[in-house]
């Protein structure tokens, strides 16, 4: 028995070295040579070699932190309202699309794969769409907006205030899709049965909701809480696609702005040192997670 | 199977001999660009029998391909560069030091003298001057002769003059198109007319916490934000997109190069250039003795890890001789960097005869981004300031004290920077 079980191990374990490799060489080893950088003066002067650029301390922290403008702060900060609002639209329009969907009506399949759309697609495809819909004066959002009288003058969507606004509908809108579909799987795994009892014992749709529905379908909302915040943190395609890469302030997430440090300024010291400041606070942010997640399953 | 292998062998090495030499050459890609290599390397290579494989890319990525290539030492023999690229290229250290070889390209004599300076820094020569991006003021003459307004107009003061008189004609709501997107040279042209700069001449001190250069930053954020004869939607806007709007009567005054012909239809270019509806001029001035504009353009340069150095520096002498300029015009609408390539019959076929005459006149009255290892860190500035320009007027706060905080920032930052390459 002791026998089958370490062969088991040993087997399972074999077949996960590949991905430990993987891992080891995509992510481990470039982690750690970032913070080795994040230590160095490295400017286009030793792009050649590195190892020759000289050791600063704690220097570029310094500078990226007590930054011009406040950059990296304001970029954390606008960082931090791009993850909640991302989380916030793709929770609402998750939960609206999959209960909407998960009863019966004709054309129910077809609507659903429309839906998925925006998924599917590429996101480079669906960003670049989206920016030439928000161009102030060619797109079409200000045109429909100006014609049907809602706006008088036509909305700067890429730049200024709403720059931010309109990457999170960016963000939203290649996201929401994977909330709908697994928010509805986990939908139609609920017993039918609890909500004819329910219904014996007079429950409201609005009690049945959020005495059924959510509390058990809310394991999987945590999941993808997490996930959407996660991949939202680090998102650099949609800022970049919006803003072609040269953002106003309020668009300029940190992911974005450390590329700019690093490949368009050459300062990659700097460029690694946000990028290790922004891992730890992620770090923090995943830490203080399971530690609430550990208390409430206690 | 015996005549299928003779035939192989034959074939590869025919091939062997045929293209001993292969090199590799990396082109920014641009209205024309395919059409000019599909011209210019056949003639090379039956010329010399050296094979050359074209790579193209975008601007924004090349500057990307570029540090990957100096990282990793891969890469193409030849690539072509920005002018403003060029200080911190040469300060890798990962491209060829041209000094010695100044006389086989042709000497300063050969060049014109803008594009001349931008070889390289502290007296050497890392690039070679392809082709110049002369940016010229493009203007409707015939709306300018309609009102009797200056034409052209030679100061800011007559800029913002006519622009103004257009709006209130009803004539065009937003008469001046300077990009909000990309890296509009506008803004150190703007500089330039108001005898000031980013850097001081020395290289040592940035300039742009400075009276003269918050004049000319307010110039431009007023024609924006006072004035609205700037559209907000230019935000959004690059050339393509402006160079469209002046052909569609929605623009009257623009600060693009040659290839501005090349951004609608052919026809219609031509077109409006016979019936006059197009003046070309030297950008205006704070005074009418400051005029001048942005004159950048394109270098070549070699990888130092070029195992082909020789049949790379044909290639660019290939490049940069008269008649290859002159193709390089045709089909790019670019200016030649090369004196005697203005003598190309190409340069006096109408209708462009008159333009070229202008583009070559302006050029000789450019100036250019300082050439120094420091500003591939600070060029960033430049797109920079225009978004913060455009986001202050969209959320409404576009001021004089913004204008001012602005440049003490950037002051501040550029300085950093330009200090860290001391």
């Amino acid at each position: 028995m002791t026998s089958l079980k370490a062969r088991n191990a040993l087997f399972a374990y074999r077949l996960l070295i590949p991905a430990i490799i993987l891992t080891f060489f995509v992510h481990i080893i470039p982690t750690i040579w970032g913070v080795y950088i994040s230590f160095r003066g490295l400017n286009v002067y030793y792009i050649r070699d590195w190892t020759q650029a000289p050791f600063v301390g704690f220097a570029n922290y310094t500078r990226a932190l007590s930054n011009i403008q406040g950059v990296f702060w304001s970029s954390l900060s606008y960082t931090l309202i791009f993850v909640i609002a991302s989380v916030f639209g793709c929770f609402i329009l998750g939960i609206l699309g999959a209960v909407l969907l998960n009863g019966y009506f004709k054309g129910r399949n077809v609507i659903r794969g429309v839906l998925l759309i925006p998924y599917i697609l590429p996101g480079v495809v669906s960003l670049t769409n989206l920016r030439f819909m928000f161009l102030q004066d060619w797109g079409i959002i200000n045109s429909i907006l100006l014609k049907t009288g809602l706006v008088s003058e036509p909305i700067s969507w890429l730049t200024g205030k709403m720059a931010l606004l309109s990457i999170i509908i960016g963000n939203v809108w290649v996201r929401w899709p994977l909330w709908f579909i697994t928010i509805l799987a986990s939908l139609q795994s609920i017993p039918g049965e609890l909500y004819e009892a329910a219904t014996v014992d007079g429950a409201s749709d609005w009690q049945k909701f959020t005495r059924i529905t959510l509390p058990l379908i809310s394991p999987t909302i945590t999941v993808l809480t997490v996930l959407t915040a996660l991949w939202s943190f680090n998102n650099f395609t949609v800022p970049f696609i919006l803003t072609g890469g040269s953002p106003s302030k309020e668009a300029n997430i940190l992911s974005l702005n450390i590329w700019i440090r690093s490949f368009k300024n050459w300062d990659f010291g700097m460029g690694a040192a946000m990028s290790v400041v922004m891992m730890l606070i992620m770090l923090i942010l995943i830490l203080a997670y399971l530690r609430f997640t550990k208390l409430e399953a206690e | 199977m015996k005549k299928v292998l003779f035939v192989f062998l034959v074939i590869s090495v025919t091939g062997i001999i045929t293209f001993a030499t292969t090199i590799n050459f990396m082109m920014m890609s641009g209205s024309g660009a395919r059409e000019f290599i599909a011209e210019a390397v056949p003639l090379f290579e039956k010329e010399t029998g050296i094979k050359v494989n074209v790579e193209f890319t975008s601007w924004g990525e090349g500057w990307t391909k570029l540090m990957a290539m100096v990282a990793s030492g891969q890469g193409p023999d030849v690539t072509q560069v920005g002018t403003t690229w060029v200080g911190a290229l040469q300060a890798t250290k990962a491209f060829v030091d041209l000094t010695d070889m100044e006389d086989y390209f042709g000497g300063k004599e050969y060049f014109l003298g803008g594009p001349w300076k931008t070889r390289g820094y502290d007296g050497r020569m890392y690039a070679v001057p392809w082709f110049a991006d002369i940016r010229a003021l493009v203007y409707r003459k015939d709306l300018m002769e309609k009102y009797d307004l200056p034409n052209p107009p030679k100061t800011w003061g007559d800029l913002l003059y006519s622009a103004i008189f257009l709006k209130e004609k009803g004539e065009i709501e937003y008469p001046v198109g300077l990009r909000g997107k990309g890296n509009g040279h506008y803004v150190g042209s703007f500089l330039w007319q108001n005898n000031t700069d980013i850097i001081s001449e020395d290289g040592d001190e940035v300039l742009l916490d400075s009276e003269k250069a918050f004049e000319s930053v307010k110039f431009w954020a007023d024609m924006l934000g006072k004035y609205k004869v700037m559209s907000p939607g230019l935000a959004d806007m690059g050339h393509n997109e402006i160079c469209v709007s002046f052909f569609n009567g929605d623009v009257a005054f623009m600060y693009p190069g040659p290839w501005f012909v090349l951004k609608v239809d052919r026809k219609i270019s031509e077109e409006w250039l016979k019936s006059g509806k197009i003046g070309i001029a030297l950008q205006p001035g704070k005074n009418e003795n400051l005029r001048t504009g942005f004159v950048g353009g394109s270098d070549l340069m070699i990888s130092v890890e070029s195992k082909n150095k020789e049949a790379a520096m044909k290639w660019i002498k290939f490049l940069t001789r008269p008649e290859i300029q002159a193709l390089l015009a045709e089909k790019m609408f670019v200016a030649p960097t090369v004196k005697a390539a203005y003598e190309e019959p190409f340069f006096h076929q109408e209708p462009y005869a008159e333009m070229w005459k202008d583009f070559k006149m302006i050029g000789d009255a450019g100036s250019h981004y300082p050439i120094h290892p420091a500003w591939g860190a600070m060029e960033r500035f430049v797109p920079q300031i225009i978004v913060d320009i455009f986001s202050a007027n969209a959320n409404d706060n576009l001021n004089d004290e913004k204008i001012r905080s602005l440049l003490k920032e950037y002051d501040k930052e550029l300085q950093q920077a330009l200090d860290s390459y001391k």
